[in-house]
């Protein structure tokens, strides 16, 4: 294939993909805004954006990872920068773990995905309950917190095979060349 | 890896959580309204969320519609039994027109409360996710008028009280949270408490009233209003009681309280942003 059209369908491939994830995004943002405050959501940005980490560059994932948190923390109704604090470094970890260390195996993301969703629910529950010495603390952890950690890295599921999907499709353009081994080539 | 470290991208990253660092600084020391950041947050997803809650209203209604057709149909056999017995009630209109007044007195009708300024009619945009005290967004902020601590409220009484004030958007803190404590009148003993949320209670769709006089006479069914102060208004309907006793310690009652509004169910509220004897936001509130 001619370089030029590669690259210009590669970066074609890139807005898609892009914009998919942006749509994933503010869909699972809206549901988790909406949803009867009588349910323990899953926090769907999460695996959402661990997924991309596990194949998009450490830089990008970061930074999706960053704009995460800071809807998280909209959704969520803490301090602005809290969970996007913890995104970015989350999901930095997990692209370069990804990068260097690790095979894209579905095992390895539901548990960097588990981590991720305990880490965040943790810290959101020691700083926003636990040092407020909030009345039966411990009874909101494990009724609130522990099933929406659970869920959250259940979700991871889904997502994995969606992204996975996405990133087959609409990724880097892989050409496969069959050389043959010629004597008929003339030499002057 | 190491040798992603290194690199410019790290070291923009590196700056970009230091921004964020100071605008959490920032937005601690806002006094209650949104910073900047939260307020651009805002009005970014204000649209989406609004559509959305539009979306998932309907959707809802929809599926309630189809799955509960049959409860719905017994629930108006019996409403129009309920109907004909209130049609009887009617003829008695001495009786009628007492309650009325009694009514008027309880509710704070807004004629009898004409120094109250409210904002414009607010509606619910956003839940705030999995928290266990539900709260909610709404769609005005300080371009509406609307303060940090202001108390917010239905026709059928007080929700809750205002926090986290945007430009465009407002953060509402339910009675179910323990950060809004609520100084309440039992109207027919007049005995009085603070209410509080508790989370066990906020499960089953009941909050806390405390510090009962031991000696107050109480009763299930009583009326709890608002008692009054720099907070909120006095005499808005908070609930009634549906269980009381004596507290461990034997020095108080306490009673559980039915709150007259349930937040979940709450689309459209407004908030009172000026009633006399209100204290500024500033000033330590019962809310603090």
């Amino acid at each position: 294939m001619n370089i030029d059209l590669k690259r210009k369908k590669e970066k074609r491939n890139s807005v898609i993909r892009w914009c998919i994830y942006g749509l994933l995004l503010a869909v699972s943002y809206i549901y988790m805004t909406t949803a009867p405050l009588t349910l323990r959501t899953p926090l769907f940005v999460i695996p959402i954006v661990m997924c991309i980490a596990m194949y998009e560059e450490p830089f990008d994932s970061a930074v999706i990872g960053c704009a995460a948190g800071l809807l998280l923390d909209t959704a969520q109704g803490t301090l602005i920068g809290f969970s996007g604090i913890a995104m970015l470094w989350c999901c930095l970890g997990t692209s370069l773990l990804f990068h260097f260390f690790m095979r894209r195996h579905i095992l390895n993301i539901i548990m960097l995905n588990a981590a991720a969703a305990v880490i965040q629910g943790v810290l959101h529950y020691f700083f926003f309950y636990a040092i407020w010495e909030y009345d039966k603390g411990g009874q909101i952890f494990l009724d609130r917190f522990l099933p929406v950690m659970i869920y959250t890295a259940i979700a991871v599921l889904p997502f994995f095979f969606l992204i996975r999907f996405l990133v087959k499709k609409f990724g880097v353009i892989v050409e496969n060349y069959i050389e043959e081994k010629s004597d008929d080539i003339v030499r002057e | 890896m190491k040798d992603f470290f290194r690199t410019t991208k790290f070291k923009v990253l590196v700056a970009v959580m230091a921004v964020i660092v100071g605008i959490m600084i920032y937005s601690v020391t806002t006094g209650g309204y949104a910073s900047d950041s939260s307020s651009v947050f805002g009005i970014i997803f204000e649209p989406f969320q609004r559509l959305s809650t539009n979306i998932s209203n309907k959707v809802t209604s929809t599926l309630d519609m189809m799955f509960n057709a049959e409860k719905y149909y017994k629930e108006n056999i019996e409403l129009k039994e309920k109907l004909n017995e209130v049609y009887n009630d009617i003829i008695d209109y001495d009786q009628v027109t007492r309650e009325n007044e009694q009514l008027r007195v309880l509710l704070g009708l807004k004629e009898e409360y004409n120094d109250y300024q409210f904002s414009p009619p607010c509606t619910v945009i956003a839940r705030t996710t999995n928290d266990p005290y539900h709260s909610f967004t709404i769609d005005k902020g300080s371009d509406d008028g609307i303060a940090p601590y202001d108390p917010v409220i239905t026709s059928s009484g007080l929700v809750g009280i205002c926090y986290d004030v945007s430009r465009s958007t407002s953060k509402v803190r339910t009675l179910y949270s323990p950060k809004t404590a609520v100084g309440a009148t039992i109207v027919r003993s007049k005995a009085t408490g603070i209410i509080e949320g508790d989370y066990e209670l906020t499960e089953e769709g009941f909050c806390r009233m405390n510090y009962i006089s031991k000696t107050a006479d109480l009763k299930v069914g009583d009326i709890i209003v608002t008692s009054g102060s720099e907070t909120f208004p006095a005499n808005q309907l908070l609930g009634t009681i549906e269980e009381f006793g004596m507290e461990d310690s034997g020095l108080s009652q306490y009673a559980v309280i039915k709150p007259a509004i349930n937040p979940d169910d709450v689309s459209t509220v407004f908030v009172i942003t000026s009633f006399n004897g209100q204290g500024g936001a500033d000033e330590e509130t019962e809310a603090e």
